[in-house]
């Protein structure tokens, strides 16, 4: 809220070409400046170019990030749509996969396990499954 | 009609294409830019002379001035005049200036009775700005007498009767209201012709 002092008189453009506001206006026009020195000029000059060569540092590390950023991007997005669009290899491991001699041979093995096993020591799930293939079980044993 | 300039593809200096002109120089780096430089300095310095007491400091800030400029010309609105961007820069400066110093700006009673109004509208014939201006020491103790003015009433009575800037050009470089600037305008003008009455009573 303004105070009475804050408030400012309304100022017509007759009562500013007044004669006295017009006596007061030709006093300062007529005020003469102190004229700058050569050697003022030369350390402006000198300010400037400080100015402009930081100014030039400072554009070029904006083209820098931007440049690298978008490269970075790019690797990012490219890495990622090569993960994404490359075939699928064919999963390999299970026994089924195994033809002939494999098969037979990493059956040998499973069953050979199994019955290696010390009696009682508890029961997994792929024991159960060759107990069954081989028919026994494991209350044949105990 | 198209004049001579106009035959020749060159156009007419009128304000508004200096203005677009000056703008162009800014872009062109620090050789195009003493151009604006030349064509500024002393205005610039001028006024920044009479808004801080030291010389010192006045040079400090018209350096400050140009180089705020050249750093910023980005952001400058090529639409808008030149010498207004100019000043807002400078005038910003000073204030800065004045409060790191711990001078702050005064607030002036814009209160002015109808009497008193009325009185400043009769001229004083006792006294000619020529005759004034003329004698050294009367000149030193006018700027003293602006100098002694707040900053809110110089800065107008600088801009306005010495640079010669429209109320809207200083409207627009100090951020306020047309009627603020013709209101402070008529202030600072009446504090000066009250001065220069006792200078005038005091030498007789």
């Amino acid at each position: 809220m303004k105070t009475r002092f804050e408030r400012e008189p309304v100022v017509t453009d007759e009562m500013l070409a007044s004669q006295s506001q017009s006596q007061a206006r030709s006093l300062v026009s007529g005020l003469k400046d102190d004229s700058l020195s050569m050697a003022w000029r030369s350390e402006l000059n000198l300010k400037l170019l400080a100015a402009a060569d930081k100014k030039k540092k400072a554009v070029r590390f904006r083209r820098f990030a931007a440049w690298g950023s978008s490269v970075g991007i790019a690797a990012v997005a490219g890495s990622f749509a090569l993960l994404m669009f490359q075939p699928v290899p064919p999963v390999r491991g299970s026994a089924g996969d195994f033809s002939g001699f494999a098969r037979e041979f990493v059956q040998a093995h499973n069953e050979s396990t199994v019955l290696a096993s010390v009696s009682g020591t508890g029961i997994n799930q792929r024991e159960t499954e060759l107990g069954l293939e081989v028919g026994y079980s494991y209350e044949d044993l105990l | 009609m198209r004049g001579f300039a106009g035959t020749l593809g060159i156009k007419p200096l009128t304000m508004q294409n200096r203005n677009q002109e000056e703008s162009k120089f800014i872009p062109g780096g620090v050789e195009a830019f003493s151009k604006l430089v030349d064509n500024y300095q002393h205005r610039v310095h001028g006024f920044v002379r009479r808004m801080v007491p030291s010389s010192e400091d006045a040079e400090d800030i018209t350096q400050e001035v140009f180089i705020r400029a050249f750093q910023n010309y980005e952001r400058f609105d090529a639409r808008a005049s030149v010498r207004t961007w100019l000043f807002r820069i400078a005038y910003n400066l000073c204030v800065d200036r004045s409060r790191k110093a711990g001078r702050t700006v005064q607030q002036v009673s814009m209160n002015m009775s109808p009497e008193i109004a009325d009185e400043y509208e009769i001229a004083d014939t006792r006294w000619q700005p020529d005759t004034i201006l003329e004698d050294t020491e009367m000149y030193s103790r006018v700027e003293q007498a602006i100098g002694r003015m707040s900053e809110k009433l110089r800065s107008v009575l600088i801009l306005h009767d010495k640079e010669d800037l429209s109320y809207e050009e200083i409207s627009e470089s100090l951020g306020i209201p047309i009627g603020t600037v013709k209101s402070r305008l008529f202030l600072a003008r009446n504090q000066l012709q009250q001065a220069v009455r006792d200078l005038v009573e005091e030498s007789r």
